[in-house]
């Protein structure tokens, strides 16, 4: 059971990382957010943003912030399971001839699976099992991944050649889906400041540790849910399917496939993590609302209607929200 | 208990009070107010809605009984507890603490979490019982429930529908008024008006007429009875009866009084004329009786005489009215005369108006009309005319107007003197003015007071007696 102690300790743990990231990032709240929600839900974020938007300086400065180790992958179509998890390798020591498993770049705390859509289906498979178990199975052994355990992983809209775009199942096993969008002028100027002057950017030092990552799990899962917010969002996932009651008429008209079980618990995680670090103690209506998008923008399949109008899932989504009260 | 626990069962209670109200708010008015609607269209239409002067009353009572029970069963369904918390949260101020806490007690997985969560509650406690309140709007239609709940109670009509007092029961009910006359058949009417032979030999028999005068008396001297107290026409009746006989069976009707009450048989000058006037044309038997009494006999013998001739089952013939009345009580002024065609009782002029007799005799009765204007009062009463006067003036005609129409003539004017239902004469006949009274005719006025059943049934043999079961 957790204690006031820990409640105040988890809270001043990530206020510190929250302050340690925007030292490095400008702007950019609602995906810092998503990565730290993610990181108190035990989940994985798949970050979508054109190139040079800081996707991968805010992955860093995560890592640093937390003195986590920190791994990156760059997918590219030749890259093999192998080069992501690991392998066995043949080692001779002492005329004695052994396989000594090497491990790869999964094993870390924090990974970031750079454009995860541009490596082939097999090998994005690979990262299946580290994102949902947290373990790695080679030649039948199966290693623990080191918790805290997040992949952040990132995807270029814009240069679909060649890319092999990531299966439904894999998408879903990401708790969140945060679009990283270009920074306002003012952002901008910030960037550039922070980025040209004498000292440079500079990655942060830790501000927290591993365990108080495992102590705001803890303290976040307890954080209790009305029944009646419970209630409201399974009713917003089911609300995302064509053929359920609750579907506003976009939904019935552009949507092939709605959001799974799996959706309605990342939405409640979600809004328990985003409810800790607003400071709350209880889950509120506008924490649940808040982490509707990210939670549920990846997992709704457009049919053929959609993609040909170009619906944007997010306007979707805001019609849910429309649509669904609490009572 | 734990104050929570207590919060808990508080808020629960107040749900169902303020769930009681707010569908009480709803089904009185409109059970009331449809109860109403209902009554008022009914009564427009003159059908019957309910029967009994406290029908208001009970069709208030079965309205709030039926919406009360009806919230009662809503309220006492059980209480969705988390819906409610959550709703008082979000009018509180949407951060969903008290629904979180009764959640985490709920399910006791997070006893940090209750305790952090119990004081912010706890703090609000007082305005989350702010919010379970009745609604300004549904106290006003509670309001207005209880107003049309009280309209329907005391609504004048609901009960005047079917009231006791407009239905025509019968001449022996209680508290019986003139009920629209009916128009009856000429057959019915017929049967009326011709004497029944039984009837008629009841009327010869002294005894009755003695108690039919004992009946009478009593009526009239007993101030401790009821019935003579609300029936002052029925004594004004008898007493204009003294006033001035029309018949000659009444002339000796009051002569056997007054001789009775005198001791004395001496007769007046008139009354002698009257009697030397008549005695040619009747039968010899009568006739020694008629002059037994001109030659000054004593009182008994005189009662006897007049007995005699009274029950001799004969018909004396018509006397002159005015002569009668100016002589034994000269009153005869204002008496008219029934057109003897007219003796069915239809109380319809022949062309649907009549003349009225004062207006014929030089307006005397314009100079008495507001003392005895009609009076329809709101409960459709018929005209009860009120003879103001001295007890020595001269009752003149009243025009009645009487509830009944007959195809598209109109309304019926009846043209009455107190006591005695006449019409004005078309034309005197050779024998002089007709009066031709049936027991129709009282009926009419008879309806049209406010009588007992019993004096009722006095004057009804009263009037039989002295016309011999005829006219």
């Amino acid at each position: 059971m957790i204690t006031e102690k820990d409640l105040q300790r988890a809270r001043d743990a990530f206020t510190r990382l929250r302050e340690a990231i925007g030292t490095v990032i400008v702007g950019h709240d609602t995906v810092v957010e998503a990565a730290l929600v993610a990181l108190l839900c035990r989940g994985n974020v798949l970050l979508e943003g054109v190139p040079g938007l800081g996707k991968t300086l805010l992955v860093r400065a995560l890592a640093g912030a937390l003195g986590l180790r920190f791994s990156r992958i760059q997918f590219t179509p030749d890259l093999m399971p192998a080069d992501i998890i690991g392998t066995d390798i043949l080692t001779e020591e002492g005329g004695h001839r052994e396989f000594e498993f090497a491990a790869g770049p999964v094993f870390a705390n924090i990974v970031l699976a750079d454009e995860v859509n541009r490596a082939t289906p097999k090998t994005q498979s690979a990262l299946l099992e580290a994102m949902q178990e947290r373990t790695v199975t080679v030649r039948g052994h199966t290693y623990e991944l080191e918790e805290p355990y997040i992949v952040l992983a990132t995807q270029n809209p814009i240069e679909m050649e060649g890319t092999y775009p990531l299966p439904e199942a894999q998408v879903d096993r990401f708790l969140l889906k945060a679009i990283v969008r270009f920074p306002s002028i003012e952002e901008l100027d910030r960037i550039t400041t922070r980025n040209t002057d004498a000292e440079g950017m500079a990655i942060p030092d830790a501000v927290a540790s591993a365990e108080d990552v495992l102590l705001a799990r803890d303290v976040v899962a307890e954080i209790p849910v009305a029944e009646a917010l419970r209630n409201y969002a399974s009713r917003l996932v089911l609300a995302t399917h064509p053929d359920s009651e609750f579907a506003p008429p976009r939904i019935r008209d552009y949507v092939e496939y709605g959001a799974s079980p799996r959706a309605a618990i990342a939405l409640i995680m979600a809004a328990k993590a985003r409810a800790f670090l607003c400071g709350e103690v209880n889950v509120r209506q506008e924490d649940i609302d808040a982490i509707l998008e990210p939670a549920l923008i990846h997992r709704l399949i457009l049919n053929f209607r959609g993609e040909a109008e170009g619906i944007v899932v997010a306007d979707l989504l805001e019609d849910v929200l429309e649509k669904v009260t609490v009572l | 208990m734990a104050p929570l626990d207590r919060l808990f069962d508080d808020l629960s209670r107040r749900d169902r009070r303020v769930r009681f109200l707010s569908w009480l708010a709803v089904l009185l008015p409109a059970t009331s107010g449809a109860l109403l609607i209902l009554s008022l269209t009914l009564h427009a239409f003159g059908v019957p809605f309910v029967a009994g002067p406290a029908s208001g009353i009970i069709l208030a009572t079965v309205a709030v009984c039926a919406s009360t029970v009806a919230s009662a069963v809503v309220a006492l369904r059980p209480v969705n507890l988390a819906t409610l918390l959550y709703r008082l949260d979000a009018a509180v101020d949407g951060e969903a603490r008290l629904s979180s806490l009764h959640e985490a007690r709920k399910t006791g997985s997070s006893r940090f979490y209750e305790e952090a969560l119990t004081p912010l509650v706890e703090e609000r406690s007082s305005r989350y019982a702010m919010i379970l309140r009745l609604t300004r709007g549904a106290r006003l239609r509670v309001l207005l429930g209880l107003v049309l709940v009280a309209l329907v109670a005391f609504s004048p009509w609901i009960g005047a529908s079917l009231r006791p007092d407009r239905v025509a029961s019968g001449p022996g009910s209680e508290g019986f008024l003139a009920a629209p006359p009916e128009v009856e058949s000429e057959e019915e009417l017929d049967e009326t008006a011709e004497p029944d032979a039984s009837e008629e030999s009841a009327v010869g028999d002294e005894a009755v007429l003695d108690d039919v005068l004992e009946s009478l008396r009593t009526s009239r001297t007993n101030p401790d009875d009821e019935v003579v107290e609300e029936l002052p026409d029925a004594a004004r009746l008898e007493e204009m009866q003294g006033d001035g006989p029309t018949t000659f069976v009444g002339f000796l009707f009051e002569l056997s009084e007054r001789i009775r009450n005198s001791g004395a048989a001496e007769l007046s000058a008139e009354e002698r004329s009257l009697i030397s006037e008549i005695l040619p044309e009747v039968e010899e038997e009568l006739a020694a009786d008629l002059e037994g009494l001109l030659n000054d006999p004593s009182a008994d013998e005189a009662q006897e005489r007049i007995e005699r001739l009274l029950s001799a089952d004969a018909s004396f013939p018509e006397i002159d009215a005015d002569a009668l009345a100016s002589d034994v009580s000269g009153n005869a002024e204002s008496v008219g005369a029934f057109d003897p065609t007219d003796s069915s009782g239809d109380p319809t002029a022949p062309d649907g108006e009549s003349v009225s007799p004062s207006d014929e005799e030089g307006g005397q009765g314009d100079a008495e009309g507001d003392a005895t204007s009609r009076e329809h009062d709101e409960e459709g009463i018929y005209p009860v005319t009120d003879f103001d006067g001295p007890e020595d003036e001269v009752p003149e005609l009243v025009e009645a107007e009487l509830p009944t129409e007959i195809g598209e003539s109109g309304g019926v004017i009846e043209y009455i003197t107190q006591g005695v239902p006449i019409e004005p004469p078309e034309g005197d006949s050779e024998d002089g003015p007709a009066y031709v009274v049936d027991f129709e005719r009282m009926r009419s006025i008879l309806d049209a007071r406010t009588i007992s059943a019993d004096a009722y049934e006095i004057v009804q043999r009263y009037f039989e007696a002295i016309t011999q079961g005829g006219t």
